[in-house]
């Protein structure tokens, strides 16, 4: 049968039972939260590598002139002779130089050049790894200025800026 | 009615300001972590190597075409119609003065790199 003996001490059971499930919800959830906010710095980081990449590749190697009035860079070179496997691999080994880690890490990309022909902006791959299945990826970017005596045949042929477009992830 | 123990009231109000303590210290912790993913997100957003490479790329075509202002033209064109459409970012070149312009709907830069008619503030380059 019912009686009503012993209803503070319910009560007290009840209010007990809340504060411990509350206190472990919140120990909980502070350990879990952990993930997201590192994954943001991991892109971050991969941004500036890649950045870095394109940068040194964008620096000539030389200051003797080669015939145009300036020394090319290797980027330059590279989509002049439309080399996207020579870019490809030297991309690579500049971005696994990690110390203790030489050519382990797993980078992939996908390199596209972007170019004005008239009133037309077209678009074609210049290299990629493999192709890209919705990993975290991040994209660098670098203008390369094209001589007008190059051998590039998407380009057309006069001086002309192209953009240099690298969709980069681990994994 | 039960009866009820008077007893170890100082225990139990003890306890209760400690578990009130870390109640509020769990929600600083929780707090905390949040901090570096709003930073590496403010990091990610800011066009930071799109100036930069803009910058560089306007001393390239500055020192190459300095001479032949229809190549200059061409290629200033081309840097401002692809911006358009691949970074979805309003890009103006002014040759002559070198002023760059740069707005993506967030952030808006513009800066004189190299004004060739006013050369004295340029001199410690």
């Amino acid at each position: 049968m019912v009686n009503t003996e012993g209803q503070l001490y319910t009560i007290e059971g009840i209010a007990a039972s809340v504060l411990v499930m509350t206190t472990i919800y919140l120990v909980l959830s502070t350990t879990t939260i952990l993930t997201p906010g590192e994954t943001h710095v991991y892109d971050m980081q991969l941004e500036q590598l890649g950045n870095d990449i394109l940068a040194v590749m964008d620096l000539n190697q030389t200051w003797v002139d080669n015939g145009y009035g300036y020394a090319k860079s290797p980027l330059q070179c590279y989509i002049e002779k439309d080399d996207g496997p020579g870019f490809g691999h030297r991309f690579l080994t500049l971005g696994k130089q990690t110390i203790g880690e030489e050519n382990v890490a797993e980078i992939n990309f996908i390199a596209i050049v972007t170019y004005r022909s008239g009133a037309n902006i077209n678009t074609y791959i210049f290299n990629s790894t493999r192709d890209y299945s919705r990993e975290r990826a991040v994209k660098v970017t670098r203008w390369v200025n094209v001589n007008d005596n190059h051998s590039n045949s998407h380009l057309d042929n006069r001086n002309q800026t192209v953009l240099l477009e690298v969709l980069l992830w681990r994994g | 009615m039960a009866w009820l123990n008077d007893e170890g009231q100082w225990i139990i109000l003890m306890g209760f300001i400690i578990s009130v303590g870390i109640f509020f210290l769990a929600l600083l912790v929780n707090q905390s972590i949040l901090v570096g993913q709003t930073t590496a997100e403010a990091v990610l957003d800011f066009p930071k190597s799109d100036i930069q490479d803009l910058r560089n790329e306007v001393w390239v075509i500055y020192s190459r075409y300095n001479n032949t202002p229809s190549e200059q033209d061409k290629v200033i064109r081309d840097i401002e119609v692809i911006s358009l459409i691949k970074k979805n970012a309003v890009v103006n070149i002014t040759p002559g003065m070198w002023r760059v312009h740069y707005f993506n709907g967030i952030t808006n830069y513009t800066e004189v790199i190299y004004d060739a008619n006013n050369t004295f503030f340029y001199f410690y380059y």
